[in-house]
């Protein structure tokens, strides 16, 4: 029997409530090794909360979300440890370290590194070039533009060489050049982990189009179509659901 | 008592001060935990010493100096353990209630335990057979040995990936978990590493006093700790400056037997001693203030 790519993450049923508000509704969907997904959908249709499940933020309010087939519920430090790197929609970064120590942070929970070995620094510094923001490799992250510190997130969710890259909003702000280092950063990524999937979460579904191999489209929590790229925006659940306006908040 | 003498007890007591504060750079300048438990790890630490000082008068004055501060060390890392478990939960103000609730609880332990000597203290047993000059050598060799030792322990720390996981903690704890860490068991880390170094300070007092009592543990102590902290900021040098500063101030003060006005309005004066925790007090809470515009607020 051929067997196409590893399954990394199976998602069940999942079903997320905040209060009485239903944010994801009966998702099931798998990410396997390589895939390029991207996940479109109006404010409020769960995209985030994906995000936040699949990366153990959040625990589902119904179905699941499988790690490696594992069957435990996932915590942040549990996903980590099976290869989950993430960004957030508001950048967390450490304001009094420099962007350098800020990417190196990436790999404080990894005992097989050296701490802050020329290696680890080189490494770092590489990230930083390829995302373009070498000029503030040094600076304190509290004195840099809201575009570095998102480039900087990415650089060191990339640096923990993660197998599932999740990015919530990453061209949120940035311009189109700092846009490419993102798409950047994943190739350099997927140089050093070959299974590396990627999902990243936009509400900019040309750019998203652009870094995905696949597209998914949200709405009111359900997978209302998912496809190529290029099929995107011809594709009626889309115009109805997106840009005709689903349901917003 | 000689000139020389004297100088090396406020050298050996200032040394002590020192390494009392970087204890608490690493829980509070590090990590941000505001912590109140410091005098009460710094007490554990000289009552360990003390007693096993007492029970053990035959290890000499090397063995002491060399004893002294590992026995406050280690007494007080299982005191802070403990204590860590409940605090690793909370954060922010919590943790200066906790911390404050803890080392009170403490004070008053000792202070009802007779074994320990209760509200009078404890006195040292003096290694027998030793003149004054081996005392001034040991006195010396004490200052430099706990400097060296906890300056070692914070240097590694604050190069050390556990170092940079406390500076996480402080400014983006919830960060944490989503770098493959647990944040309960960093603040853990930091507050039984911070206490520890306390510990270590207060067996090397407990050699360099001869007498320990449970006001070791005070709150006003702690106060003291922690203006002095705060007002040092990110520096292990400032720590130094800092505090030796302020020793000497409070020293010079209370040997020329000042007076200051009585505040608020009352009239007559008083010996600043008297006052001198409310004149901390105030010092911190001033110094709070005016950093609470940045990172070293109080409350969010």
């Amino acid at each position: 029997m051929a067997s196409g790519p590893v399954t990394l993450v199976s998602i069940r049923d999942l079903s997320f409530c905040y209060g009485s508000v239903r944010a994801l509704d009966g998702l099931s969907l798998e990410i396997r090794a390589c895939a390029r997904l991207g996940v479109v959908g109006p404010n409020g249709s769960g995209k985030s909360t994906l995000i936040d499940l699949v990366s153990g933020a959040r625990q589902p309010t119904r179905g699941s979300v499988l790690l490696d087939d594992r069957t435990q519920p996932i915590r942040p430090e549990v996903a980590v440890a099976a290869g989950v790197a993430r960004t957030f929609q508001t950048a967390r970064v450490v304001g009094t370290q420099s962007i350098v120590q800020n990417v190196l942070n990436g790999v404080l929970a990894c005992r097989r590194e050296r701490w802050r070995s020329a290696a680890s620094v080189a490494r770092a510094m590489q990230l930083i070039e390829t995302a373009g923001i070498a000029d503030y490799a040094s600076v304190p992250a509290n004195a840099v533009p809201a575009g570095v510190l998102r480039l900087t997130e990415v650089a060191r969710a990339v640096f923990m060489a993660p197998r599932l890259l999740l990015l919530d909003e990453p061209y949120a702000g940035l311009s189109a050049e700092e846009s490419r280092a993102v798409a950047s950063l994943i190739e350099l990524a997927a140089a050093r982990q070959p299974e590396l999937a990627v999902l990243i979460v936009d509400h900019d579904y040309r750019r998203l189009a652009c870094a995905a191999g696949e597209m998914l489209l949200l709405v009111a929590g359900r997978l209302a179509w998912r496809g190529p790229p290029e099929h995107l925006e011809a594709s009626p659940e889309f115009i109805a659901g997106y840009l005709g306006g689903g349901r917003t908040e | 008592m000689s000139l020389l003498s004297i100088v090396l007890l406020h050298l050996g007591l200032a040394a002590i001060q020192i390494a009392t504060v970087w204890g608490l750079y690493v829980t509070y300048g590090l990590s941000g935990q505001l912590s109140l438990f410091q005098a009460a790890a710094f007490a554990v630490g000289a009552y360990a010493a003390a007693l096993v000082l007492n029970v053990m008068p035959a290890i000499g004055l090397a063995g002491q100096v060399v004893f002294a501060p590992v026995a406050g060390l280690a007494a007080a890392a299982i005191v802070a353990s403990v204590v860590g478990l409940v605090l690793s939960k909370n954060e922010t103000d919590y943790v200066a209630l906790l911390t404050l609730a803890m080392s009170e609880l403490l004070r008053l332990t000792i202070g009802n335990w007779g074994a320990l000597g209760g509200w009078n203290g404890m006195d040292l047993a003096d290694a027998a057979g030793t003149g004054e000059g081996s005392r001034l050598l040991a006195r010396f060799a004490m200052t430099v040995w706990l400097i060296l030792l906890a300056g070692t322990l914070i240097a590694w720390t604050k190069r050390s990936r556990h170092g940079d996981a406390f500076v996480v903690n402080r400014e983006q704890p919830a960060l944490l978990p989503f770098l493959g860490l647990n944040p309960r068991i960093v603040r853990f880390r930091a507050f039984v590493l911070g206490s520890s170094i306390a510990g270590l300070a207060g067996g090397a007092y407990a050699l360099l006093a001869f007498h320990v009592t449970p006001d070791l543990a005070s709150i006003w102590k702690a106060i003291e700790l922690l203006a002095l902290a705060v007002l040092a900021g990110e520096s292990l040098v400032a720590v130094v400056g800092v505090t030796t500063f302020v020793y000497l101030l409070k020293e010079a003060l209370f040997f020329l037997d000042f007076q200051i006005p009585v505040p608020f309005g009352v009239t007559g004066r008083v010996p600043v001693q008297q006052v001198w925790p409310a004149l901390v007090s105030v010092a911190l809470v001033l110094v709070l203030a005016l950093r609470g515009r940045r990172q070293w607020r109080l409350v969010r």
